[in-house]
């Protein structure tokens, strides 16, 4: 058997994994962003669209781990779940970080930034860095399940 | 494929228990080896201390000419497959059966085409997305066989691989290993207790009783000509009839009962000179006849052949008579038995003399 031959066939019996580890890594930078956020310690961030954040956060990380079982075992449809959060991550770009970036905001009397530049610039690497993660394994992912499936409708031809 | 050879090997636990006692064999190239004998005879340690999964206390084992003895496990390049089959529940069966070329770091292509291979021979292309939990035990004993025929090693080991088996599966696995050895080619030893998987797979047997070899030979060699009394009793089924035999003034006593012997037996007597032996007759070499009578106690029919228990000479005896046999409890059943089959063994030492 050719090595193209066999990297087809190996499908049959080996988990997608590639897939699955960038859904992993895409909730991880999603926790290290929510992190960041959480820990800055100002009143800015402190009203009702807290809980609607962490709300996001959690129902990220459970699909996202969702995604990462089902397409290690090529559910195709789970890469069109994965690029939709993906796309969730860009949005949240606009959100929190933007809205922040230059916001002042009063701290003991004194008037602060609510973000400095580092934080600002983490913050926007770990959401682009998640949202990367979760499309190109949702294309993966779908580019693996249709090989699959070409694969077993020739073998049983 | 390798030869192996054991030279006085002896093993001797720390309590100072020992296990074996100077066993000696050289094994060809693709020779299929069996170890038989009764639970902690040794054979086990003896196939352990192979593996290197035991120290071997004195003696040398040599793999291919190569002084293997403290060699680890894993540089002999020695396959064993378990009576427990040692699969991992959470891996599928394909994983499983790749799990070691994995950890040796083989090329993925590489473990791929080997893994299909030994699916293929073993019948388990099917099963390979399964889990161990999923399978029958005839097949997960398979996959423990595939495991070690994708790391293609020199000797493959069996340690009583078919005892968690039942009966019907047992008989058809075993065959499956003995085709499986055809076609690879690959040395064998195998460890059971169970004489019919000894007798049936073996190029050589080696019986084994209380850590030391009693006969090594083929199976034909060991029913035929068992060496002694261990022996003669172990190997056959059901196991052979044996009568004390006692020589005085020129008459000879079975059982205390006055007999007349088969000329070679009476030759073999008069050239050892001694006064008490063992006389041997396997329960298939007794047929109808009209020499002794078979006092009958139970009757067992099995469809091809009758097993018939009874008293011969006044001591339990079987007899196995081809086709259906109908004898009640209580029958006297006339018998005689084949001459030239008649074994006769020293009382004192044990060896066979006939």
């Amino acid at each position: 058997m050719d090595k193209e031959r066999i990297k087809l066939d190996r499908m049959r019996y080996v988990k997608d994994s590639g897939p699955s580890n960038l859904a992993i890594l895409a909730v991880v930078f999603d926790i290290l962003y929510f992190v960041l956020i959480y820990k800055i310690n100002n009143e800015f961030f402190y009203n009702y669209s807290i809980g609607a954040s962490v709300v996001i956060n959690l129902l990220f990380m459970l699909f996202g781990f969702w995604c990462s079982i089902e397409v290690k075992n090529y559910h195709g449809k789970f890469g069109y779940l994965m690029i939709a959060l993906g796309i969730v991550q860009i949005i949240r770009i606009f959100v929190y970080p933007m809205s922040a970036h230059g916001a002042v905001t009063v701290v003991d009397g004194n008037n602060v930034q609510v973000m400095t530049n580092a934080q600002f610039i983490s913050s926007i690497v770990y959401l682009v860095v998640s949202a990367a993660c979760m499309v190109f394994g949702g294309l993966m992912s779908m580019k693996n399940s249709k090989t699959l499936q070409n694969h077993l409708a020739s073998l049983e031809k | 494929m390798a030869s192996l050879s054991l030279q006085h090997i002896d093993k001797i636990y720390d309590n100072n228990v020992q296990a074996v006692y100077d066993f000696n064999i050289d094994i060809k190239d693709g020779e299929f080896i069996v170890f038989v004998g009764p639970s902690g005879c040794g054979k086990s340690t003896t196939l352990r201390m192979v593996a290197g999964l035991e120290d071997i206390s004195a003696g040398k084992l040599l793999i291919d000419g190569k002084d293997c003895t403290t060699l680890p496990a894993k540089d002999r390049d020695i396959a064993m497959v378990f009576q427990n089959y040692a699969l991992y529940g959470h891996m599928t069966i394909y994983e499983n059966m790749a799990f070691s070329l994995m950890l040796a770091k083989e090329d993925k292509y590489v473990i791929h085409e080997k893994v299909m291979a030994a699916a293929e021979i073993l019948g388990l292309t099917q099963v390979l997305n399964r889990k161990p939990n999923q399978l029958s035990g005839g097949q997960r004993q398979r996959v423990a066989m595939g495991r070690a025929i994708v790391r293609n090693p020199k000797v493959f080991l069996f340690d009583e691989p078919l005892s968690n088996l039942d009966a019907k599966l047992r008989g058809s696995t075993r065959r499956e290993i003995k085709l499986l050895h055809k076609r690879l080619g690959t040395t064998m030893i195998y460890v059971t207790h169970d004489q019919t998987e000894a007798l049936t797979l073996a190029d050589r047997i080696v019986c084994m009783s209380m850590g030391h070899v009693q006969q090594i030979g083929t199976p034909l060699e060991l029913y035929d000509h068992p060496k002694n009394l261990f022996v003669a009793s172990f190997i056959g089924l059901p196991p052979m009839n044996l009568f004390s035999l006692k020589a005085e003034d020129g008459k000879y006593y079975v059982e205390g009962i006055e007999t007349h012997l088969p000329e070679r037996v009476v030759k073999a007597i008069k050239e050892t000179n001694k006064k008490e032996y063992v006389i041997g007759i396997r329960p298939e070499d007794i047929r109808l006849g009209n020499d002794f009578v078979l006092d009958v106690n139970l009757n067992e029919n099995t469809g091809h052949f009758t097993l018939t228990h009874g008293k011969l000479f006044g001591k339990t005896s079987v007899a196995k008579f081809r086709d259906w046999q109908r004898f009640d409890i209580g029958d006297q059943v006339k018998v005689s038995f084949d001459e030239e089959k008649v074994h006769l063994f020293d009382a004192e030492t044990t060896e066979a003399i006939l």
